[in-house]
């Protein structure tokens, strides 16, 4: 006994002409059915090439999700070119704030009768950057500090951070960029402190895990030295200083209320020689 | 008593194999003749030959059920590379307990059951 079935993908009738008594193949590859509709599979997938969940897709006028499996069906379509995309930033929070598009986002895919488009998508995972600040001699005290981070390709929210604990966390950074991290001692710190480096350049971030960087703060020992005369506070002059063996001389060329002397050692400073004014030496003399 | 060598047991298994291929390539020809003809008789023998050997890792022994994966690798690719849910097609084959004809009739029916006998197409910029 016959049997007239309608296809349910291009509505013809067939004659099923095989067993009745169980169920049977009627896929088969062979099959003679006209295929006229086709198909666009859209597959959004990350660095590793896993599909990416609940990312919006936009074809055809319909704009649903991908699956579990990273996949989005658009099915029944007629024969022609179809504009194909996804929309990581319009989809939901946990995608949007994890992944970012770093290559197409639209495509032009054609479909034709009885075929099915694969359309694949590449998405990247943010990174993360943790700055930091370190003391050179390991003491945990740290002086007040801002980072800023840069891209020339990524404009990031927020760039400079105050060091909160001595530390900002940077999210939502691009791996495939390249940052530059400054950090900035807060004025009145700057006497006291002095970072190893200004500037890092050419840091990455890795999707896997935060990626630190370090600024190294050393503290600085330093002395301020007065010419005191009572006619005039003012007095140029040099100082010869020893320490730890070591000699130099400070000279004060314009007369400041107190010449700083940074960058010393630890401990004691002595004041060797102490050169006056020559104005002083001839009042002195006479 | 009887008693079967390592060696009468290699060459029974030799003589199964061949005999299997023999029959996966006759029906890849009958079945797909465009597939068959586009890839000649070597690249089929190929396929044919990675069909088995991916079967016999996935602990697939029935003849039927490695035509199937047969097939799977005809439309989609020896790796499902353009399969829907490839990766859970792969972990579905790639499963250690579960008896082989269930795993490929389950991957099999649920793509099937997607490309409604379809081809898939990979999309490629400058098409």
């Amino acid at each position: 006994m016959s049997t007239h079935l309608v296809c349910p993908i291009c509505g013809q009738e067939f004659e099923c002409k095989g067993p009745h008594d169980g169920p049977h193949d009627v896929l088969s590859p062979m099959g003679k059915c006209p295929l006229e509709k086709g198909g666009i599979h859209v597959f959004v997938k990350d660095n590793f090439h896993n599909g990416v969940p609940k990312v919006k897709t936009v074809c055809n006028k319909t704009e649903p999700v991908t699956d579990r499996q990273g996949f989005a069906i658009f099915d029944q379509l007629p024969e022609a070119t179809y504009t194909t995309a996804i929309d990581v930033e319009g989809s939901e929070d946990d995608v949007s704030s994890k992944y970012y598009a770093s290559t197409r986002i639209s495509v032009q895919a054609a479909v034709k009768p009885g075929k099915i488009t694969i359309v694949e998508f590449a998405l990247n995972e943010y990174g993360a950057m943790l700055v930091k600040l370190e003391r050179t001699d390991g003491e945990s005290e740290l002086p007040p500090a801002k980072f800023t981070v840069s891209s020339l390709n990524h404009a990031i929210m927020d760039p400079t951070r105050p060091a909160a604990k001595g530390q900002a966390e940077y999210k939502q950074l691009k791996p495939t960029e390249l940052y530059t991290v400054a950090c900035e001692l807060h004025e009145d710190s700057r006497k006291n402190f002095k970072l190893e480096e200004l500037e890092k350049a050419g840091q990455t971030v890795t999707a896997a895990k935060v990626t630190p960087v370090v600024f190294r703060v050393t503290p600085r020992y330093w002395i301020e030295l007065a010419l005191i005369y009572p006619k005039n506070d003012k007095l140029t002059g040099s100082f010869q200083l020893g320490q730890q063996g070591q000699e130099a001389r400070e000279t004060d060329p314009v007369g400041r209320e107190f010449l700083h002397v940074p960058d010393l050692q630890p401990g004691t400073v002595d004041v060797l020689d102490v050169v006056l004014p020559k104005s002083l030496e001839f009042e002195s003399l006479a | 008593m009887l008693v079967i060598r390592n060696d009468q047991l290699r060459a029974f298994q030799s003589e199964r194999q061949h005999m299997l291929e023999s029959g996966l390539l006759e029906r890849f020809a009958h079945d797909y003749p465009d597939d068959f003809a586009s890839l000649g008789k070597e690249g089929a023998q190929a396929l044919a030959v990675e069909t088995l050997r991916s079967a016999t890792s996935r602990h697939i022994q029935t003849e039927a059920a490695i035509y199937n994966l047969l097939r799977l690798f005809i439309e989609f690719g020896p790796g499902l590379e353009l399969a829907p849910y490839r990766r859970w097609a792969n972990d579905m084959l790639d499963h250690p307990t579960l008896p082989g004809p269930v795993k490929v009739n389950l991957v099999t029916k649920r793509i099937f059951e997607l490309t409604q006998g379809r081809r898939m197409i990979l999309h490629r910029e400058e098409d």
